[in-house]
């Protein structure tokens, strides 16, 4: 049926402005005023403040980069380079094997991230752990750490007790025996494509240092893991 | 005299001005954004529930300790601090109840109850639970955090919810005494109306900070891609398609991985929807083929790297550039056209009523044996528990062949009176189906499968045992024949089309209360007279 009531107006799809009733005294008209600024200006400085925070560095963001830092994070923080500007075109393969105690006796490589791998294949809902665990615990490694191993970032030490907590609970089913220390290596394969020579595709592999557990902490590593930097190796 | 472009200019601005502090702008919309993010935090929490413990229990890898090292090097002040770190806190058995708690509240926001308080606490409790592993999050994660603390600040229960429908049931019976009582003008109302300006401002703000928020993603997400190299020279999903780690599907992954042409042009209609889309979405046709390619892309990317909540999360969202027109043309076929009026906040109800607007569309009819004790029985049992937007009329009541029916068939079986003449006339079991399919949640899906083959033969077998067998089950006295036999040949020989309408309005208390459950709110506020109901249809 038409809406071709006399009155009702042209259809505008906006929510019709149910029991409004006009503001008579001034008071009240100052008060919604008053809001309608405030959430105005609200909204603004969030805006400006989200673009700058996404936005490459320019003059604008590093000015104010203090400023715009405090109002996002930690609520409001927001990284949207998902495969941006280029995808991650490497594949990349963390292992891990342990020193066991009290005889030093080393146990074979485990493919940690081979477990993840098998937990998503076939999966329509895989979870959270087998996405994200191993592959953001490695990737905040990286940042916070140079080529050589050394902490560069704030959070260094956390993030490499991350790492050795996630690698412990994945090989406490491959390992007999009570764990001394644990040494991670990463096996970083270019994928083929355009331009890409045979041996630039080669694996690379690098091996970290050895990081001993603090003694009282099984290999459940249920609690905090401390001075991983203790390393052996 | 014609007013100057400056006094036009004023008077758009203040017209605006009343817009926005008056009216809820997309709130169907953010009904669609609260209803998925309830759902998807839900379905979320339970598929992760064999595993919370070592996500973000006691157990996780990312320790209690090792929170509160982090949390004490972030140099995060007093609420957001306590905000961040509270679950760390929580032992085994108290984490298990807040986990619980969390699906609870989600259970709460997606049905609207009480959705202001529990917009606020989903807020809180998605933060809370998100920050307590903050390396295990992705982009969904991300996103559904923002768009927890945007909604707290939104009016996103008035429509869809169980708010609407207690506020709808609340104004039929308050409606004139409120009316009344604004009248009055005291400052008491006024004020009331002050603070409900003030919420549909604090409403409007956000959002547009959604629908911002929702831009700088796309945006970001578009602009940055177009200085890769990759994504320039087209093989960019080429490499994504082949990495170990979103790899559910190997081998549905390689076969596409090997159609470079097509994998170039998928990567390019990527970039330009992603980097175009804080504008295309101001156009309101370019944003439909553009909302199409994002529901494609987010499908893709659910199913080929095997992320259903982060692809699910993002298209939510994008649910808040869908005019409120569109949601409620998808909300009258979706949820029934009697359901969806019940359940938003009386907008169609008693207003259009009073305002002598006909809301009231034809409706099909469903023709019974009145004289079936059974089939009375099941006509009651079906308006009360599916009010399908149905007339029920009984066969005795009607002129058969007026409507080109034979009293062999109504005795045999339902019949099913389409709106349309041109429309085929069903009985039986596929009748039935069809007053399901008008009907409330859940019967609708239930209406569609009775009509799929298999279960379409099972079903309509069945009909036909309990149909031979009607006289024999149990029913409520049959009405008097011979009365109805009456009154169908004085009313219904003259009425042509009507004929139903008019019979319907004669029966009294049985069949008018059938028109008033059918009908929904519009039905009980308009006056019972058959003539009235005959003059709608004049009108329709």
């Amino acid at each position: 049926m038409s809406a071709s009531t006399p009155g009702s107006g042209p259809p505008t799809g906006r929510e019709p402005a149910l029991d409004s009733r006009p503001l008579t005294r001034g008071w009240s008209r100052a008060l919604v005023g008053g809001m309608a600024l405030a959430v105005a200006a609200v909204a603004i400085v969030h805006l400006a403040a989200t673009f700058l925070y996404n936005a490459p560095a320019n003059p604008v963001s590093q000015r104010y980069a203090r400023s715009v830092n405090w109002w996002m994070e930690p609520l409001f923080s927001q990284n949207w380079r998902l495969f941006a500007p280029n995808p991650i075109s490497e594949n990349v393969e963390i292992d891990a094997r342990a020193s066991l105690d009290p005889d030093g006796r080393l146990t074979g490589w485990v493919d940690l991230s081979a477990q993840d791998q098998a937990a998503v294949r076939g999966n329509p809902v895989p979870g959270h752990i087998a996405e994200n665990e191993l592959r953001n615990a490695w990737f905040q490694w990286l940042q916070t750490h140079d080529g050589n191993g050394n902490p560069t970032g704030a959070n260094a030490a956390v993030m490499q007790k991350y790492l050795l907590s996630v690698a412990l609970e994945r090989l406490g089913g491959h390992v007999g025996g009570t764990i001394g220390s644990v040494q991670v290596r990463a096996i970083t394969t270019l994928i083929p494509g355009p331009g890409r020579t045979l041996a630039q595709t080669a694996p690379q592999t690098r091996t970290l240092d050895w990081w001993a557990l603090p003694q009282d902490t099984d290999s459940s590593a249920n609690t905090g893991v401390s001075a991983p930097n203790a390393g052996t190796g | 005299m014609s007013p100057g472009p400056l006094a036009r200019a004023l008077w758009w601005c203040g017209d605006r001005y009343e817009a926005v502090t008056t009216r809820l702008i997309a709130a169907r919309g953010l009904a669609v954004l609260r209803i998925g993010y309830g759902t998807l935090w839900v379905l979320f929490l339970l598929r992760e529930w064999v595993e919370r413990d070592a996500a973000w229990g006691p157990g996780s890898a990312w320790s209690p300790a090792l929170d509160r090292e982090y949390a004490a090097g972030s140099g995060w002040s007093g609420f957001v601090h306590a905000w961040f770190t509270a679950v760390s806190a929580l032992t085994r058995t108290e984490f298990d109840l807040f986990y619980l708690a969390a699906i609870a509240i989600g259970v709460a926001f997606a049905l609207g109850w009480h959705t202001r308080v529990i917009a606020v606490l989903f807020a809180l409790f998605v933060v809370a639970l998100e920050n307590r592993a903050p390396l295990l999050t992705d982009g969904g994660d991300n996103v559904l955090m923002l768009m927890s603390i945007y909604l707290a600040f939104t009016a996103c229960g008035t429509h869809w919810s169980l708010d609407a429908r207690r506020r709808a049931a609340m104004m039929t019976r308050a409606a004139e005494h409120e009316r009344e009582n604004a009248d009055a003008s005291d400052w008491r109302a006024e004020l009331a109306e002050a603070r409900r300006r003030m919420a549909i401002i604090v409403h409007n703000g956000a959002v547009l900070v959604i629908a911002a928020q929702i831009c700088v993603v796309y945006g970001t997400a578009g602009f940055l891609k177009v200085q890769g190299s990759m994504w320039q020279d087209g093989s960019a999903l080429g490499y994504v398609l082949r990495l170990n780690w979103f790899h559910p599907w190997p081998g549905l992954s390689a076969w596409l991985a090997g159609h470079t042409i097509a994998i170039a042009i998928a990567g390019y209609v990527t970039v330009f929807v992603q980097a175009g889309f804080p504008f295309i979405v101001f156009s309101p046709r370019l944003k439909y083929p553009a909302l199409a390619v994002l529901v494609g892309m987010h499908a893709s990317i659910a199913v080929l790297l095997g992320l259903p909540f982060f692809s699910a999360i993002m298209l939510v969202g994008d649910a808040v550039f869908l005019p409120d027109r569109f949601w409620a043309a998808v909300g009258r076929s979706v949820l029934g056209p009697a359901y969806a009026k019940g359940m938003s906040a009386g907008e169609t109800s008693t207003d259009e009523i009073r305002a002598g607007r006909n809301p009231v569309t034809p409706r099909p009819t469903l023709v019974f044996d009145g004289d079936c004790g059974f089939c009375t029985a099941s006509v009651h049992v079906l308006e009360s528990w599916c009010r399908p937007d149905v007339r029920f009329v009984p066969w005795q009541m009607l002129d058969l062949a007026a409507h080109g029916l034979t009293e062999q068939q109504v005795s045999k079986a339902v019949q099913w009176l389409p709106v349309s003449a041109d429309a085929p006339i069903r009985s039986g079991a596929a009748a039935v189906a069809r007053v399901l399919l008008r009907s409330r949640w859940p019967w609708r899906p239930i209406g569609a499968l009775m009509l799929v083959p298999p279960i379409s033969w099972l079903v309509a077998g069945a009909y036909h045992v309990i149909s031979a067998n009607r006289y024999r089950l149990p029913g409520s006295t049959p009405a008097c024949a011979v009365a109805a036999q009456n009154r169908r040949t004085d009313q219904l020989s003259h009425d042509g089309e009507n004929g139903s309408e008019g019979s319907q309005s004669q029966l009294g208390g049985s069949a008018q209360r059938l028109g008033d459950l059918g009908g929904g709110a519009h039905d009980a506020g308009a006056g019972a007279g058959r003539v009235e109901l005959a003059e709608r249809d004049h009108a329709d």
